[in-house]
């Protein structure tokens, strides 16, 4: 019978250290799906990967069973996608203010989709991507957690260390983006 | 008739909190329903497919990360044991603490100073940082760097302390100068004077830290030393401006070693542990 997740944690705060190896092989296509959609990219994505694992050792401790591990896992994926993007951000920029609360994101176009991005088949799957290289670090995340991770607003702002609020006002402004590129292709305008 | 926001249609398509009242007023608007129809008919629309990983690729991601786990298991604080066990635990622990104390009484540290060496091709600021560091003195070539340490047989917790605060910082200037190569465009040419003088200095630096690292036999840390080394000499001996093919092959050596990963996780675990250590002693005053 597979170990549970539950039984793995306890396992590995046990003393068994092997015993995350179950997590890790259980868990890793997910947290690589979440943070290749927030990154944008297979190389931020792989590294993401590796930190969100390497923090989940460190932090087992700290899981309290009042959600599922994978939702946590999901969550700190989420949060390093964050960071490193923010990073990435004010590195190449060099004059960008991390978002904070409500404050105004800021946005950081990146000019032509990544070849990866390319490969997507149709013009809508090209303006979507499209569009995510345009939202900014918070809306990036903010958005690929609800529209496809199904997170609720709470588990984004803990991620995100916002404000409900502007978690709301994140997502919000990356749909208004979307809806502004796809209307024309997918929508009936009447 | 008051229609809905945009927000609501929104959070009506996510079902975010309580969307009664809103799908109600669905149910009798009609303009409000053909807005949320266009809503849909985008929102419906937004994929963004996820290249395949195998079946593998746990084990893969294991593979890669087992040896950057802290050697350290995780394990459970004393008070969640069971109770026998707990005062098991605490028994020890005051065993430990007397044992700690006679160790004190019995031996008296003192400072003895070793002067080390290292030898740098320009005059800048002093490149070793610690709390015990005085002014170096510069003389021609050579920068002379004092540390204290403790003798001998004493606790050598303050020479680790020193020694960690000072990795930190050297890791995380190593870490800015590779993240700058690595982000440089591909394929353009690019001048970098500045990065080869800053890593002929770390190389410097990385020296005496494995060395350190090595006599105190702390293997892993000794490894990524080395392996940090190989890339900062590489970078220090390549010349001032590269064409678009070289940055490319500087880019890819640093990457194929995967090195930029193993310094940012180690220098993380060290600022957490300075930060750990620096909340105890906060604590203990």
């Amino acid at each position: 019978m597979a170990t549970s997740d539950e039984a793995a944690v306890q396992q590995v705060l046990g003393g068994d250290r092997d015993a995350f190896r179950v997590l890790v092989e259980r868990h890793s296509r997910h947290v690589f799906r979440v943070a290749f959609r927030i990154t944008g990219n297979e190389p931020d994505a792989e590294e993401v990967v590796q930190e969100t694992f390497l923090r989940a050792y460190t932090r087992l401790q700290g899981f309290k069973f009042d959600s599922a591990f994978s939702t946590w896992l999901q969550s700190i994926a989420a949060n390093c996608s964050f960071s490193l993007l923010e990073s990435r951000n004010r590195r190449d920029k060099g004059r960008v203010q991390p978002y904070e609360d409500d404050e105004e994101p800021m946005e950081f176009p990146s000019g032509s989709p990544s070849p990866e991005k390319l490969v997507l088949s149709g013009e809508v799957g090209a303006k979507v991507a499209e569009v995510m290289e345009q939202l900014s670090a918070a809306e990036k995340t903010a958005f690929v957690m609800r529209h496809f991770e199904g997170n609720s607003i709470e588990e984004i702002s803990k991620a995100l260390g916002t404000a409900d609020g502007a978690t709301k006002n994140c997502i919000y402004r990356a749909v208004q983006k979307m809806r502004a590129a796809l209307q024309p292709l997918v929508g009936p305008t009447r | 008739m008051t229609h809905l926001t945009d927000e609501q249609l929104v959070a009506t398509f996510y079902k975010d909190g309580d969307t009664r009242s809103a799908r109600a007023h669905l149910g009798a608007c009609e303009e409000c329903r053909v807005r949320m129809d266009q809503l849909n008919a985008v929102l419906n629309n937004v994929d963004l497919p996820v290249p395949e990983r195998g079946d593998d690729y746990g084990a893969t991601v294991w593979h890669n990360l087992k040896g950057h786990l802290p050697e350290e298991v995780v394990r459970q604080p004393w008070w969640k044991l069971p109770s026998t066990l707990r005062w098991a635990a605490f028994a020890g622990m005051a065993a430990l603490l007397f044992a700690a104390f006679l160790l004190g009484r019995l031996t008296e540290p003192s400072n003895s100073q070793i002067a080390v060496k290292a030898p740098i091709q320009q005059s800048p600021a002093p490149t070793v940082s610690t709390p015990e560091e005085k002014a170096p003195e510069q003389q021609g070539s050579t920068q002379q760097v004092s540390v204290k340490t403790p003798k001998a047989g004493a606790p050598s917790k303050t020479r680790d302390r020193i020694l960690f605060v000072a990795v930190g910082d050297h890791l995380e200037r190593s870490q800015m100068i590779l993240v700058e190569l690595m982000n440089a465009n591909a394929g353009e040419p690019l001048d970098i004077t500045t990065q080869r003088q800053i890593a002929g200095e770390l190389v410097s630096e990385n020296r005496l830290y494995r060395q350190a690292a090595q006599r105190d036999k702390d293997k892993s840390l000794a490894n990524l030393l080395e392996e940090l080394e190989r890339v900062l000499v590489d970078i220090a001996h390549e010349p001032s401006k590269l064409t678009g093919p070289e940055l490319a092959s500087v880019k890819q050596r640093i990457e194929a070693q995967g090195i930029v990963f193993k310094v940012r996780v180690v220098g993380s675990q060290i600022r957490q542990r300075e930060q750990r250590k620096q909340t105890t002693l906060g604590k203990s005053t």
